[in-house]
């Protein structure tokens, strides 16, 4: 039984890859997958998941653009993996422009308590039409942004080549986390801003990690 | 790794460092072309008993004080 095992997708260099497992590249031109042969799709344990990372970190140290796949990427055939390719090229280009050179720093947001974070209601001018709508724009502009600790992002713009913010379904004690794209360079500036000025946000706790493989920046939905 | 309580900052180091981080990146992030093939095919239930599992059995990975 054949079958493809998908690492991530990288642009048109380089063109061997040594270690193991055995990597092969498939495609041709500006958008290829790094894939391993395997019989069968992985099973989601332990071992498995840990070899995935570590295969996906060595890969983008070695790779200035590198899209990492998710776990348990598994086609049957490289026929298969040619079609995806062709279905999505010119979405995983477009990707692979924006994260080449990059690395994903993940900053999470921690609180006391959800009711502390409520926002005020846009000042109840116009009709019920118009502040309806002025509250859904501020709890979308919100869902979007990182308000409660602005001091901090506005310390880290100028390192991010992109961002998202999600704010997890349930809310507690995590209130968002943001995934930053930086250049690879400025991982240590990105530490340094973090450490200086998230201490000074009272009521929030900040975590950062990274850097990572830019998992947050591949485009979705593909599948 | 660090007390949770701590109210620094704490950036945490190497690539294994965040238990959290491995299950978002790899189960929640990066490339998908193919879906739910791994984690459950039949409904909505079979999904979460696998990432169950997952969990469950990645923080047995992860040295002891990796744990929060």
């Amino acid at each position: 039984m054949s079958g493809i095992y998908v690492y991530g997708i990288i642009g048109a260099e380089p063109n061997e890859l040594e270690g193991e497992p055995p990597l092969r590249i498939i495609g041709n031109g500006p958008v290829r997958v790094v894939a391993a042969d395997l019989a069968e799709p992985p099973r989601p344990e332990p071992a498995a998941l840990t070899a995935h990372n570590a295969t996906v970190h060595r890969l983008a140290e070695r790779i200035a653009a590198l899209l990492p796949a998710r776990f348990g990427q598994w086609l049957p055939d490289e026929r298969a993996v040619v079609d995806w390719l062709e279905a999505h090229h010119r979405d995983l280009a477009e990707a692979l422009d924006q994260i080449a050179g990059c690395v994903q720093m993940t900053l999470r947001v921690y609180g006391a308590s959800v009711q502390e974070d409520q926002a005020p209601d846009p000042p109840s001018t116009g009709g019920p039409g118009t502040r309806y709508l002025a509250k859904r724009r501020q709890q979308f502009e919100r869902e979007r942004s990182l308000p409660e600790i602005a001091p901090l992002r506005d310390a880290l713009r100028p390192l991010l080549r992109a961002e998202r913010i999600e704010r997890p379904a349930v809310p507690g004690r995590l209130r968002a986390t943001a995934y930053d794209l930086i250049a690879r360079e400025a991982t240590d500036d990105y530490s340094r801003i973090v450490a200086e000025t998230a201490p000074r946000l009272a009521g929030f706790r900040i975590t950062a990690s990274g850097p990572w493989p830019p998992y947050a920046f591949a485009p979705r939905p593909l599948a | 790794m660090s007390d949770p309580d701590d109210p620094t900052l704490h950036v945490l180091e190497g690539a294994d460092s965040s238990l959290l981080d491995l299950v978002d990146n790899l189960l929640n992030q990066g490339v998908v072309l193919t879906g739910d093939l791994i984690l459950g095919l039949a409904g909505v239930d079979l999904i979460y008993a696998r990432l169950s599992l997952v969990l469950c059995a990645a923080d047995r990975v992860l040295p002891k004080e990796d744990r929060e």
